[in-house]
């Protein structure tokens, strides 16, 4: 069993920029057999709640761990959620669904970019 | 030596104008940049990156805030926080009571992880470099080119400004002199177009084209060459070798296009030729050289592309609106959003409010107080909205950001700026006239009838495209080789775009000899012209230039039996070079007739495949 007990989250901009979140699956989320998932948001009963920001939806996307790979998922959300695109600054890839995330990569939720640390 | 203190001032105010309240890596790397002499920005400089294009890229990368402030102040983030306890200790061991930028910037370095860091990565700056050089910084000189003699030409009347000069200095720092030796028409951008000789030693050096604009202009066409350009140019032409070039506190940018030359003959233009050399032969050139160079990685790639032609060619016209900035829109605004109703926006009249939301916005005026918006990313840039009277000092826009709502009151329709337009070239006719008469035939009056045009569905085909491709960024080099500048407007777009401006350029430049001021001469110059009368006026050969890239059209044609592909096309880029005050009247009377004609050809034929010949122009 590879499930992780723990996940950190690293806020890369944004008025919190430099915070670091950290979760435990065994006191957030909803663990779900060998599955996890993390909510944010800007309401705050979501897992990671981003007030500072207005793009932000108030069910904004999930962080889903399923089979030893973190996934993300967009749910509905008004301003997008997107994924860095190393290649282009200026166009970053716009996550539609479910999609695959890899420890150290940047996503952005409305205007908050966010990194899943890579652990230890 | 800049202080905290005076980074701190700047930094609020960016903080201020990008609505984030909080002071983050982003603004104290943007206030260095900002700042006079500053390290930062000379070490950049250096490095060929421009500093608003460093700027530019930090604010896009943040985005800006929205209308509410969440919180009291202008709290740092914990980031920066740590940033500045670095900084503290740096300057404490180097016996200094206050941070300097020095301390800072070797403190951002050392946190290592912020987005402005990785910004700079991206635009390839390797941090460890930075980090000696500003170490160093003490021993590096400032910011002063040496001294370069900029010679122009005596026959060229051309007179440049002290801040081209400084700029010219500055890209041509290696050599003694450089050489003006012409003036490349710049089109309708703005942009200064020279082709100089830059000389060493005594030897000149192969000719190239400079092309020198505001900030935003020339890094955007840098990008679109990095994006849509330099992967699909063939071997021997012309590109753009380095990054763009500015001094720090400058609005001005240059680019260097180089030239496959062979550094004895200057390259010329395609419109210089045709207004002053024999055209023998030239049709074919057009074939050989320039579409067979070309077009296996551009317009022969033919993927399929479906588009209604207002998304494609709306933008060329101009702004849908023209409106004055409202800070405190009326509840009874008429809202402008996705999606959207387009014969809504024709009812739009003068005094009403409106509303805007989620728009893009697409080029900022600094000199006007303006901005356009238009709706969607990219090529997608239809249905432009020019918003005036904007105070730009204290609220900063950026080119490809998202407004979501901005307000204000309608001083100017489409219809009023396509009548203004039509106005410079009266008197004559009634404008009010649906149709014109040419050669005993009635035609459309373009300034009334486009609509259907814009409503049309096509079936044609996308490609890379050059996006604007007249005759003045056409160039001829060794062995008579196409060479291409000018990549300001390259996208991926609808591909007999190219080629309709192009029939555009070459018939504006053709008709030069047989238009006097009147209108009957733009008449009969544009009937024979596109062939619906035998020339006898105009030369044959010139005719030739014409047939040739109807061909050409002809075999790009996604459905052969399918002109109205190329009539929407033509039609638009007509309706908008009728407008030109580059060009003069009686050049911008033959576009009006070109796109009536156009148009004509779509109403009558365009809703189903006809067996008829292309026009007369099939040869």
């Amino acid at each position: 069993m590879t499930e992780p007990l723990q996940v950190q989250i690293m806020v890369m901009s944004g008025v919190d920029d430099g915070t670091l979140h950290t979760f435990d699956a065994r006191y957030d989320g909803q663990p779900l057999n060998d599955s996890w998932t993390l909510t944010i948001g800007r309401r705050d009963d979501n897992d990671l709640c981003l007030r500072g920001d207005v793009f932000v939806s108030r069910q904004h996307a999930n962080l889903i761990w399923r089979g030893a790979q973190w996934y993300l998922q967009d749910i509905h959300s008004t301003n997008g959620t997107f994924i860095e695109n190393h290649n282009d600054l200026f166009a970053d890839e716009r996550v539609s669904g479910t999609v695959p995330l890899c420890a150290g990569q940047l996503f952005r939720i409305g205007r908050t970019w966010l990194r899943l640390q890579p652990l230890e | 030596m800049v202080e905290l203190r005076d980074i701190m001032i700047i930094a609020r105010q960016e903080s201020q104008q990008m609505r984030h309240h909080f002071i983050g890596v982003e603004h104290l790397c943007i206030a260095m940049l900002r700042a006079r002499d500053s390290i930062l920005a000379r070490t950049l400089s250096e490095r060929g990156l421009s500093v608003p294009y460093v700027i530019e890229a930090l604010r896009r990368r943040v985005g800006k805030g929205g209308r509410h402030r969440l919180w009291a102040g202008v709290p740092n983030t914990p980031r920066v926080n740590v940033v500045l306890t670095i900084a503290q200790e740096l300057a404490a061991e180097a016996g200094r009571q206050n941070i300097t930028e020095h301390d800072l910037l070797i403190a951002i370095l050392d946190e290592g992880d912020s987005l402005a860091l990785r910004v700079l990565t991206t635009l390839n700056i390797d941090l460890e470099e930075l980090r000696r050089d500003i170490l160093n910084a003490d021993a590096l000189p400032a910011v002063q080119a040496a001294y370069v003699h900029i010679e122009l030409l005596p026959t060229l009347d051309v007179t440049l400004s002290p801040e081209v000069l400084f700029l010219l200095r500055q890209m041509f720092s290696d050599y003694d002199r450089v050489r003006v030796e012409d003036r490349l028409a710049g089109g309708h951008s703005g942009a200064l177009l020279l082709l100089v000789t830059p000389i060493r030693d005594g030897s000149e050096h192969a000719s190239l084209v400079v092309k020198i604009g505001p900030a935003d202009l020339i890094l955007d066409e840098a990008q679109r060459f990095e994006r849509y350009i330099k992967t699909t140019l063939p071997p021997m032409t012309a590109r753009i070798e380095e990054r763009p070039v500015s001094p720090p506190l400058t609005e001005l940018v240059g680019i260097k296009y180089t030239l496959a030359s062979d550094g004895q003959s200057a390259p010329r233009s395609l419109r210089t030729i045709v207004q002053s050399e024999p055209l023998d032969g030239f049709a074919q050139w057009l074939r050989s050289a320039l579409y067979h160079t070309y077009a296996p990685r551009w317009w022969a790639q033919r993927r399929p592309f479906r588009f209604e032609a207002w998304q494609e060619y709306d933008a060329l016209l101009p702004p849908v609106l023209e409106i004055d900035y409202l800070p405190h829109p009326p509840a009874d605004a008429i809202h402008i959003r996705y999606p959207i109703r387009r014969q809504r926006l024709t009812q739009i009249h003068y005094g009403q409010t409106v509303q805007i939301e989620n728009f893009i916005v697409h080029r900022i005026d600094r000199a006007a107080h303006s901005i356009t918006l238009s709706l969607g990313h990219g090529s997608t840039r239809a249905l432009q909205i020019t918003v005036r009277d904007l105070d730009l000092e204290s609220e900063a826009y950026f080119r490809g950001e998202l407004v979501e709502s901005i307000a204000g009151r309608v001083v100017r329709t489409r219809h009023d700026s396509l009548m203004a337009g039509l106005a410079e070239l009266t008197p004559d006719f009634d404008p009010r006239d649906a149709r014109l008469i040419l050669d005993q035939k009635r035609i459309p009056n373009p300034f009334t009838q486009y609509q259907p045009v814009l409503d049309h569905t096509v079936t044609g085909s996308i490609s890379v495209v050059h996006g604007d491709l007249h005759l003045g960024n056409i160039m001829l080099g060794v062995n008579n080789t196409a060479m291409l500048i000018d990549f300001g407007q390259s996208r991926e777009g609808h591909t007999l775009f190219d080629w309709a401006v192009l029939e555009m350029s070459l018939l504006a430049e053709l008709s030069l000899p047989y238009l006097d001021n009147t209108w009957d001469s733009a008449r009969r110059a544009a009937a024979e012209l596109l062939e619906l009368t035998p020339p006898i006026i105009v030369d044959p050969i010139r005719l030739e230039l014409l047939v040739e890239v109807r061909h050409i059209v002809a075999e790009l044609l996604a459905n052969p039996k399918r002109r109205d592909e190329y009539w929407v096309a033509l039609a638009v880029v007509a309706l908008r070079a009728s407008l030109w005050t580059t060009m003069s009247v009686p050049q911008r009377r033959l576009m009006v007739y070109v796109a009536g004609v156009a148009i004509g050809e779509l109403i009558d034929h365009g809703a189903a495949p006809d067996a008829t010949e292309f026009s007369g122009l099939t040869g």
